[in-house]
């Protein structure tokens, strides 16, 4: 009786183990389809697959990745249904995961491109930065996020990252894409214009696609404080503090913290100090949150020191560290103001050479200029191109460009010399 | 702590009522507009000019008309200027005719100034490609003398000053010129996909002139020996007076979309002097508007400037530069620092707030309630053309809180602040002497406006007209009131604005001072008269290098 006690038991064990181990075989298998699927692009079959191999293997992570992916992925799906199922799978991956700075990434990028909520996708891609900073996507992504809400001027860091981990025949693209951020920011990324529904297909940017764009993000979320400061600097940019003063006020009353968001600080005393309100800019300027530093921090500091204070030689060490980091070395109205305050404080010959370079620093920013540089853009690997490149950034004054696009310029010069070379009987 | 602030409680509200009917003033210019033409010229307005051409005491008024654009100009033209006689400021009475004061072709602005010494203040006009000399001959009539003088300025002029360039004693003049616009070269630009005027950046600029009087009823011209004839202004303003106070007039150009000019006297040394030794020494004019901070805004932008008010607005006692400017823009004050330094102040004196909608072009500085800071008018109106929104714009008072801070108070000023029209040149005139000034604004889409100063106030003033002893125009003489602990100073300015001139007179504006007051006169010659003792309330008539005389209003000046 014993013996068969322990003859049906061992049976059970053995069922029970052959149970798990064919829906372990099962779900291995589940999870090759969808792969397979997702090399074929069939999102509803990779779903599928996905959630069987989860169910079996509920912790793996990176198929809580994939199936969010699966979700994202599929234009099928009514995007919002699509984006709240992905990013419940994404919830599943633990801070302590080192997928988890790409499942904050893969976040970032649905918050980003279909809700439409920069302030949490900036969130997410800076906490997801903080984890790994040498995430190459993320410093991508929010690269293209500072484009897209009127803040390119602080995306040379997300740039240089991105740059260094391109390939090397690939930068001349890269190095494409940073010329649009700096100098046509607004209209630099048609595709996801396109993609967000700002640009109808085929469409070119007009005046308003920018501001529709600023506005919606706004509305998307009404309590990011960072989201109407892009929208009060835009009308500020436009040259209407008035028109921003009101959104920042309004804004004051109905986000959350604003004055910890260094932009909208920044946005607020430069709009007071356009409309004269010197006392309150400098007040809201001097509780500027955070480290104090960084290009908006410096470039307000310059102008009250020179403006508000008085104090132009404080003023002029201030210019000089702002025009020393970009976007300062190709701001030809900072440059004007460094030159105006050299001369009130008595150093002439200094604010004639400022202006000078002021001068030729508007010149390179006429339209004369650049429509020739973007129409040969089309094709930046081009000797010529990069060439041509290389002088434009040269004149400016931009080191770190004039040398990579100089090195496309060798290394295209160097295949040309060599596919010659091979030519030659 | 960000919430908003109260608007600020203006003591003494402006009031200004319209007058021109009930004075006698009917004119409405030609702008000759052609619907889809857009041809630049009709879209620019016309200027007038208050000046006592009979010597009576009271300021009468010349307006500038328009004409055919295309066609051959005609004498006389079938659209007259007309010339206003100021009959004791109860009345006008339009004497064009019988004066002959009229000029050819298409005008645009004025300058007055007594080039023959006669004693009787002459008329020069400009126009499109078209000017003219209007001698006054001193028995109610004028005649044109532009060809004997050799004055005729055949490109597109805009303002236009008398001056004394050389200290001989006799008035040259100086003629600001705008574009390079043809029948021929003229375009369409679309805004919007709708059609309209182009701006100045699609035609080329045409150098500035200036006419050397010879003091025989001719002049010559000098633009390019003296050095004023600089490529690429595109002028419109122009203002005259002594911005570092060293007793040389500076000339200051407002361009549109390009940097504006302020030419320098070069000193020419000669007999421990630094004035020209003899009248046939030319000096030479620099531009130092680039090194001087004015050129420019504080950012480097080419500004569109059109009209030009020039005011110790700050009271530091030197004359800072107001500018109007283009719609989206902001109006530009250039403080004066002293030394021939400036810097664009715009922030501070809150501009640019109160500006960006509007596109301004006339502009008078001016003091309306008496409370020594000086405030200002700006006729606005836009240029693209009738189809685009807004073209017609409310006209601005602005309100100097005394710290040259300015406050929009045309609302509160009275009817004619609250209707939208399509301005462009503005003058101010105490036409009935009574101590305060009265406004006049041109327009392209009514007639001409004159806007009596109603304004209710408690506050004193003086007025003070400057005769140097050579009969010169006063230009550069700055005036200095003191008013118990008070300090007020003001400075005779040619030309100023847009197309137009104002009353010369100085009104000194003492608040809630009734008592006598001290006033140092500083000449252009160096010399400084101290009156002291001076009764308010009342003009006075300051002959250099002799004793205060009361100026009875109405009465013919001694």
């Amino acid at each position: 009786m014993r013996t068969r006690i322990w003859w049906l038991v061992l049976v059970g064990v053995l069922g029970i183990g052959a149970y798990f181990g064919i829906t372990r075989i099962v779900a291995q298998r589940s999870l090759q389809r969808a792969k397979t699927a997702f090399g074929l692009q069939d999102w509803r079959t990779a779903r599928g697959e996905l959630r069987s191999y989860l169910e079996v293997f509920p912790s793996n992570e990176e198929a809580r990745l994939r199936l969010a992916e699966a979700y994202f992925k599929d234009s099928a799906l009514n995007s919002e249904r699509a984006v709240s199922s992905a990013i419940q799978q994404l919830e599943f991956i633990r801070r302590e995961s080192p997928l988890w700075p790409a499942a904050r990434i893969q976040e970032a990028r649905m918050c980003l491109f279909v809700r439409m909520q920069t302030h949490r996708a900036e969130r997410l891609l800076r906490e997801s930065l903080a984890a790994a900073p040498e995430n190459v996507e993320a410093h991508y992504v929010l690269w293209k996020l500072l484009d897209l809400t009127g803040r390119s001027h602080l995306a040379e860091p997300h740039f240089r990252k991105v740059l260094e981990s391109t390939p090397l025949d690939k930068r001349p693209f890269c190095l494409r894409e940073w010329y649009m951020s700096q100098f046509y920011p607004a209209t630099a990324n048609p595709e996801i214009d396109r993609l967000m529904g700002f640009l109808e297909p085929g469409a070119a940017h007009d005046s308003t696609t920018e501001f529709r764009r600023l506005v919606k993000f706004r509305e998307q979320e009404p309590r990011a404080a960072l989201n109407h400061a892009d929208v009060a600097r835009w009308f500020s940019l436009e040259g209407d503090p008035k028109a921003a003063l009101e959104l920042l006020q309004q804004a004051l009353d109905t986000t959350d913290a604003p004055l910890e968001e260094q932009f909208f600080v920044a946005t607020l005393a430069q709009v007071l100090f356009d409309l004269g309100e010197f006392d309150r800019a400098l007040k809201i300027y001097q509780a500027w949150p955070g480290e104090p530093s960084g290009y908006e921090y410096f470039r307000l500091g310059a102008i009250f020191s020179d403006e508000v204070e008085r104090d132009y030689e404080q003023a002029i060490l201030s210019y000089r560290k702002v025009i020393a980091v970009w976007p300062g070395q190709a701001d030809w109205r900072i440059q004007n103001r460094l030159a105006r305050c050299l001369a009130k404080a008595g150093h002439e010959p200094a604010a004639e050479t400022m202006r000078q370079q002021a001068k030729s620093v508007e010149l390179l920013m006429e339209t004369k200029v650049h429509a020739p540089l973007r129409q040969s853009l089309a094709t930046p690997d081009q000797l010529e191109i990069c060439q041509q490149m290389t002088q434009f950034y040269e004149q400016l004054g931009l080191a770190f460009e004039t040398q990579h696009w100089r090195e496309q310029a060798q290394r295209l010069q160097l295949m040309n010399h060599q596919s010659g070379s091979n030519r030659t009987p | 702590m960000l919430s908003r602030r109260d608007a600020a409680v203006v003591d003494c509200p402006p009031q200004f009522t319209e007058v021109s009917s009930k004075q006698g003033i009917e004119f409405t210019f030609h702008t000759d507009a052609v619907p889809g033409r857009y041809f630049l010229p009709e879209i620019m307005g016309g200027g007038a000019a208050w000046f006592d051409f009979d010597r009576d005491g009271w300021l009468d008024l010349f307006l500038v008309n328009g004409d055919e654009l295309e066609s051959e100009p005609q004498r006389p033209k079938p659209h007259s200027d007309a010339l206003f006689q100021n009959r004791g400021g109860e009345s006008f009475v339009e004497i064009s005719g019988v004066a002959a004061a009229t000029t050819i072709g298409y005008g645009q602005g004025c300058a007055v100034g007594d080039f023959d010494g006669d004693g009787f203040e002459d008329l020069y006009v400009t126009g499109y490609r078209t000017s003219t000399l209007l001698h006054n001959l001193g028995d109610g009539t004028f005649a044109d003398e532009t060809h004997e003088s050799g004055t005729r300025n055949d490109r597109w002029g805009s303002g236009v000053v008398w001056l004394d360039i050389n200290d001989d004693r006799l008035l040259d003049l100086f003629v600001v010129n705008y574009l390079n616009v043809t029948p021929q070269n003229r375009e369409q630009c679309r805004f919007s996909g709708v059609p309209g005027y182009c701006g100045p950046g699609h035609y080329d600029a045409v150098d500035d002139r200036l006419f050397l009087n010879l003091g025989d009823g001719r002049f010559r011209d000098v633009s390019d020996e003296v050095g004023v004839a600089i490529p690429n202004g595109k002028g419109l303003g122009v203002a005259v007076l002594d911005f570092d106070l060293d007793g040389q007039n500076e000339i200051y150009v407002a361009n549109d979309m390009t940097p504006n000019f302020l030419f320098q006297r070069q000193a020419i040394s000669g007999a421990g002097t630094d004035r020209p030794a003899a009248s046939d020494v030319l000096p030479k004019f620099h531009d130092v508007a680039p090194i001087a901070g004015c050129a420019v805004s504080d950012i480097g932008l080419n500004e569109a400037s059109m009209g030009v008010a020039c005011a110790d607005f700050d009271n530091n006692g030197y004359c800072d530069i107001f500018l109007t400017h283009f719609y989206a823009q902001k109006n530009t004050l250039y403080r004066n620092l002293g030394g021939l330094q400036f810097e664009d102040d715009s922030r501070r004196a809150r501009l640019v707030a109160i500006s960006h909608d509007r596109l301004g072009f006339g502009t008078v500085a001016f003091d309306y309630d008496r409370d020594g800071a000086t405030d200002l008018l700006i006729a606005n109106g836009h240029v693209l053309g009738p189809e685009h929104k807004p073209f017609a714009m409310l006209p601005q008072i602005m309100r100097n809180d005394g710290h040259a801070r300015f406050e929009d108070v045309g609302p509160q000023s009275g009817d004619y602040f609250r209707q939208l029209c399509v301005g462009r040149g503005a003058a101010g005139t105490d036409f009935d002497n009574d101590g305060d000034l009265d406004l006049f604004v041109t327009h392209l889409d009514r007639p001409a406006a004159l806007l009596r100063n109603d304004t209710v106030t408690p506050h004193h003033f003086l007025g003070i007209e400057l005769r140097r002893a050579d009969r010169l125009p006063a230009q550069g003489t700055q005036v200095i009131v003191e008013a118990g602990a008070r300090r007020i100073t003001s400075m005779s300015i040619g030309g100023g604005s847009y197309l137009c001139v104002s009353d010369p007179r100085l009104l000194v504006g003492l608040k809630d001072w009734s008592e006598p007051v001290t006033i140092e006169i500083r000449w252009q010659s160096g010399q400084v008269a101290r009156h002291e003792n001076v009764a308010v309330d009342r003009y006075w008539l300051a002959i250099e290098g002799r004793e205060l005389l009361p100026s009875f209003p109405g009465a013919s000046p001694p």
